[in-house]
């Protein structure tokens, strides 16, 4: 077996990586440790980058599947991804760097950045905001006492986030804070650290290798 | 029986887009000028920013949430330049945050530089950094460790050591306020990561501010109590509007935000909100009332 399809070695340097991080969270004053921590986690910022390559050849992959196949209504969509994807590559790579999108930057890729990127994600936020406003129109309805309290809450927290609610009557943004304050606070909470002991649970059972599924280890 | 508030039930969708959507444009045109009260919240920031030396101003803003959060970099920077002997800076995360916070700069300025009324100059009043590559608790853990290893140079280049806003400072503890914008991610979570392991140290220097999306996320922090360093953040457009008349009531600023008017397409999109939840449940109501199961 070719040492690079052999899950041990990933799964060990997964196991000491999570120990040294987990042990320096929770004991200072181990020099050892905590230089080893901060060594691994600066790893964090090269794997990221490298991630960003891994998603490029996934997409890239994908699209060319679609093309290679003719996939009806998709293969000249998945065609033209792919040349945005070179033409944003090829115009980042010709400049380089964080100066590429960075300051007075008159670069192709800037121009791609705010012509394309940006008003396309804003155009998607705005869109959920429209969609949000007929969902409450469908969804918040009174069908039983459990759906009341919940459009009751939605009701008294939409009102507080506006300043229009607080001129109607100053209690709306009085009730909605306690809302948020006190019930939503606290169930969340409890949610929270109920999430932190089970991820705890698992980040134990992983570290003492039982947890070995992510390696393709199936026990 | 038949359901006689039925029609509520009826509105179609293209209707509500359509109603949505004028809502939002009037008060672009013609602002309505409804009041903006602030929240204690928001006085609770403004007042930090306001009596601050040094101000960190972390921004991990995307294009998604632009909406949200470039009016709450716009409130900031514009108080910031007007504050006198305040430093800024402005230390974007990512690729995104560093072209979006041009763009903002340049909405405030009219321009490069910026123009202020206090003439503050770049690199020794404010600065705006190069971009700090991903993830963000690296490199909130790398400022603790070393600052201006992770605020190296700036957007021209000029390595921070060579740069006279950094001749007293080069920790995290010369820092006042620490602000971190970002999006779903409004937790002060980060702020375990810029100071010494435990939370309980946290509440020290300097005071951290979290701008996000929504508030939710941010209060449910078990460890984040009275007295914490967590003691307010600005979430949405109304906290940046609230910011924003703060900072007008206090200083001659010279450009009106637009900020106040987007409040007032907001106010209207809330009340449509509640007249679409009130419609919805006149159907409820007329079923009940004709015996429709």
């Amino acid at each position: 077996m070719s040492v690079f399809k052999n899950p041990y070695g990933p799964l060990a340097l997964a196991i000491i990586v999570g120990l040294f991080t987990f042990i320096n969270y929770f004991f200072t004053g181990i020099p050892f440790i905590n230089t080893g921590a901060t060594y691994f986690r600066n790893w964090t910022t090269i794997i990221t980058v490298m991630l960003f390559w891994v998603g490029l050849i996934n997409v890239v992959r994908y699209s060319y599947r679609d093309i290679a196949k003719r996939t009806p209504g998709r293969w000249y969509l998945a065609l033209y991804q792919i040349a945005l994807i070179a033409l944003m590559v090829i115009s980042g790579f010709a400049q380089g760097g964080s100066a590429s999108v960075g300051r007075n930057s008159t670069s192709l890729i800037r121009w791609l950045y705010d012509h394309f990127l940006v008003g396309g994600s804003m155009s998607s936020g705005a869109v959920s905001g429209l969609w949000a406003v007929t969902a409450i129109y469908r969804a918040f309805r009174a069908r039983n006492f459990e759906a009341f309290l919940f459009l009751l809450g939605g009701a008294f927290v939409i009102l507080r986030n506006a300043p229009i609610g607080a001129m109607i009557w100053s209690g709306f943004p009085t009730i909605g804070t306690w809302i948020m304050g006190a019930p939503y606070t606290g169930t969340f909470r409890g949610v929270t650290i109920g999430v932190g002991i089970g991820i705890l649970a698992y980040a134990f059972r992983y570290y003492v290798g039982k947890e070995r599924g992510a390696f393709g280890v199936i026990d | 029986m038949s359901n006689p508030l039925a029609v509520f039930g009826k509105i179609p969708r293209p209707a509500i887009f359509i109603i949505a959507l004028t809502l939002l444009i009037i008060p672009l045109f013609v602002p309505l000028g409804l009041p903006v009260g602030v929240t204690p919240f928001m006085q609770t920031m403004w007042d930090a920013v306001d009596g601050a030396d040094v101000i960190l101003f972390n921004i991990g803003m995307s294009p998604g949430f632009w909406a949200e959060m470039s009016l709450q970099v716009y409130a900031v920077i514009q108080h910031a330049m007007a504050v006198p002997d305040l430093k800024l800076i402005i230390a974007p995360h990512g690729a995104t945050a560093s072209a979006l916070i041009q763009n903002i700069l340049d909405g405030i300025g009219l321009g490069d530089p910026i123009a202020n009324p206090l003439n503050k100059v770049e690199g020794t009043d404010w600065v705006f950094m190069a971009m700090i590559p991903p993830p963000t608790e690296v490199a909130f853990t790398g400022m603790n460790e070393d600052l201006l290893a992770v605020l190296r140079e700036d957007q021209e280049g000029t390595l921070a050591a060579d740069l006279p806003i950094f001749d007293n400072i080069d920790a995290v503890d010369d820092i006042d306020v620490f602000l971190w914008q970002t999006g779903p991610r409004a937790s002060p979570d980060v702020a375990t990561y810029v100071y010494p392991a435990y939370p309980s140290e946290v509440s020290g220097n300097p005071t951290y501010f979290v701008c996000g999306i929504g508030e939710g996320y941010a209060h449910v922090s078990p460890w984040i109590g009275p007295g914490q360093p967590y003691p307010a953040g600005m979430f949405g457009p109304v906290n940046a509007a609230e910011y924003m008349q703060l900072s007008l009531a206090a200083y001659d600023l010279p450009l009106q935000p637009i900020g106040l008017k987007v409040v007032d397409s907001l106010s209207l999109f809330h009340i449509l909100a509640i007249v679409l939840m009130i419609f919805g449940n006149l159907v409820i109501l007329g079923e009940k009332l004709g015996g429709k199961k």
